[in-house]
């Protein structure tokens, strides 16, 4: 490795281990949700082991980790993330059930069940429909409007996720004990909301400082 | 043999479902749900009178709403119930129930085992479960599911004249019916297979690998149907089916039935010696299903006869009432949200010697083919609206019918 190589490697390393910039605060808080142990509606016709899964009958849903906090008004621009996200489709569901990702951003539908799945949506946001796809493959969507995106399946009617398109990068999911942490917020005072799909939104005024620490919590 | 399958079958109710057996076992828990179209039909040169059904309603009815009430009892029993109610039809709300229970006999990764008792869905072809207004991208029924010849389970032809006669009346509410004896009530005649109305039977269905098997038995036909307990003879239908899946996406079904459909009370009227179960309607069919990207096929094929008394060929012999009926519906996602939707369907009738004396043969019923095109939109993901046309086509006086019509669909 040449001399400028190393250089510039510690330099890309110095910035990525940098701190965040002196006038950014961290957002905290927690997210007081249960999670609702849902029976899954039973198929009233039989489709048979290639037309409709073995999964599991009850699921876990509406918990914290289904909730997104993220921040509004924060001025300044925001490329779209070059990685793209993930709703994966297994055992005739949609994980994650709830989904987050800045505007812009690419997501891809990857089906991970013996058959076929198309992924649409029609409801706000971004119309998409994405046909019929089989095991191992995989199809895109940008969502360029912020929104809920409600996504469903062409052929399982009892499929259900929601996509939620926020503003910028600064948001978060709770974990499953409800905390959750946003980064390099800049100082000021924003707008926080809580989105939660049964429940909908949740809004705080929270000043955040230039260094340090502010709180915010919701409970659904 | 009986007590060892009988054992076997206690055994499994009471022991855990396979792979079931690692969920949370669901409490007792109802789903209500339903369905409620909106349509209205701009009738053109004729009334959309193809589509009616024996109750009197009709799928281009302005109200139609479809309730659901399921039940999980727990992991392995599940009670379902529909119910439609139309206020076109005079007919009382019991006629349009639909109950029956379904017992999970075991659930494996290759292979499961389910059995069903009440008033049971068709166990014949793929049409079925995609009858219901947010499934069927259409809004009518296919011809052989539903399209009445004039032949009856409760009233005889006197003979070959008397059958001809009559030819193209099926499809009339005031279907005055045949010289031969039976039922003087003004009614339909019979379809083929009458998915909107489904039999009291049991059946038992699942899969083996990559085929899915259905197998039943019902008090009466595919193409007379008892949504009441109370057989009209002492036959039952065997009917069945089996589909071969290679692969997501494309599947290959082979269905067939046999059964007494004669009432008993036409005794008297049946030839000497004859009884109501001497008379079989027997039908088998095909159906194949194909779907990639934004393209979806179906097309099904089923070749009907009805042992008729009274009905002979040119040298008096026993002539059986055949019927083929056919359809290829294709659906297309235009752009999201919007598709476009088109079936061909027909039904083609058997000759039968005209009674004559000539030798000339002809088809016992009007041949009928119908085309329905249209495109449909979502609204919301539980909402479509529908515009369909329909063109009719019937070699007999009725002709040709076209009209066009609108169908706001929605579930909940």
């Amino acid at each position: 490795m040449s001399q400028r190589a190393v250089a510039a490697a510690v330099l890309l390393a110095g910035i990525a281990l940098a701190p965040a910039p002196a006038t950014a605060g961290t957002l905290t808080g927690t997210v007081l949700t249960k999670p609702v142990a849902r029976t899954k509606a039973p198929p009233r016709y039989y489709l048979g082991p290639y037309r409709s899964g073995r999964g599991p009958s009850v699921v876990e849903e509406g918990g914290p980790q289904d909730v997104v906090v993220f921040v509004e008004g924060v001025k300044g621009a925001f490329p779209p993330p070059v990685r793209h996200a993930q709703l994966v489709q297994k055992d005739e569901r949609f994980i994650p059930h709830v989904l987050a990702v800045p505007i812009g951003s690419t997501v891809d539908f990857p089906n991970e069940d013996d058959f076929y799945h198309n992924v649409f949506s029609v409801v706000s946001g971004d119309r998409f429909d994405l046909g019929r796809y089989a095991k191992g493959k995989s199809a895109h969507q940008t969502l360029n409007k912020p929104g809920v995106v409600v996504v469903r399946c062409e052929i399982h009617s009892g499929m259900k996720a929601y996509i939620l398109v926020v503003p910028n990068p600064l948001f978060a999911v709770p974990g499953a004990d409800g905390a959750f942490s946003i980064p390099d917020v800049p100082e000021g005072t924003y707008l926080v909301k809580a989105w939660h799909p049964d429940y909908g939104y949740q809004e705080r005024s929270v000043a955040v400082p230039a260094a340090g620490t502010a709180s915010v919590s919701f409970a659904f | 043999m009986r007590l060892r399958l009988i054992g076997w079958l206690v055994v499994a109710a009471v022991t855990p479902p396979g792979t079931a057996a690692a969920q949370t076992a669901p409490r007792t828990q109802a789903f209500l749900g339903g369905t409620l179209d909106l349509a209205y039909p701009f009738a053109g040169d004729g009334e959309p009178e193809v589509n009616r059904l024996i109750r009197g309603d009709n799928p281009f009815d302005n109200v139609r709403l479809r309730l659901f009430a399921d039940v999980v009892i727990n992991s392995r029993w599940t009670v379902f119930n529909q119910i439609l109610i139309d206020p076109s039809s005079s007919m009382g709300l019991e006629s349009f129930l639909r109950s029956y229970v379904r017992f999970d006999v075991f659930k494996k990764e290759k292979a499961d085992l389910s059995l069903q008792a009440g008033v049971v869905p068709t166990p014949f072809g793929a049409y079925s479960p995609r009858a219901y207004s947010d499934r069927n991208p259409l809004v009518s029924d296919p011809l052989m599911y539903h399209y009445f010849t004039t032949l009856r389970s409760n009233q005889l032809p006197a003979s070959n004249a008397d059958l001809l006669r009559h030819r193209g009346q099926g499809q009339a509410a005031d279907f005055t019916g045949f010289a031969g004896g039976g039922s003087p009530i003004k009614f339909s005649g019979m379809p083929m297979i009458y998915d909107p109305c489904w039999d009291v039977g049991v059946q038992a269905l699942g899969s083996l690998g990559r085929l899915e098997y259905i197998f039943a038995v019902a008090q009466g036909t595919l193409s007379a149907p008892r949504f009441k307990a109370g057989d009209n003879n002492k036959g039952k239908q065997i009917s069945g089916r089996l589909a071969f899946v290679p692969r997501p996406g494309l599947v290959f079904g082979a269905s067939a039935a046999r059964g007494p459909y004669l009432d008993s009370a036409l005794r008297p009227s049946l030839p000497a010696g004859a009884s109501a179960d001497d008379y079989d309607q027997i039908i088998y069919g095909f159906d194949v299903e194909y779907g990639v990207r934004h393209l979806a096929l179906h097309a099904e094929l089923a070749k009907n006869r009805w042992q008729a008394p009274n009905i002979t060929d040119g040298r008096g012999g026993p002539q059986d009432l055949k019927t083929l009926g056919a359809y290829v519906e294709a659906r297309y996602t235009l752009r999201p949200g919007l598709f476009a939707a088109a079936r061909y369907d027909r039904l083609d009738y058997g000759d039968i010697d005209d009674g004559t004396r000539t030798g000339r043969t002809v088809p016992w019923n009007f041949d009928v083919n119908l085309w329905e095109y249209g495109v449909g939109y979502f609204l919301t993901d539980r909402v479509i609206a529908k515009l369909v046309r329909q063109d009719y086509h019937s070699a007999g006086e009725s002709g040709h019918q076209a009209f066009w019509a609108v169908q706001v669909s929605g579930s909940f």
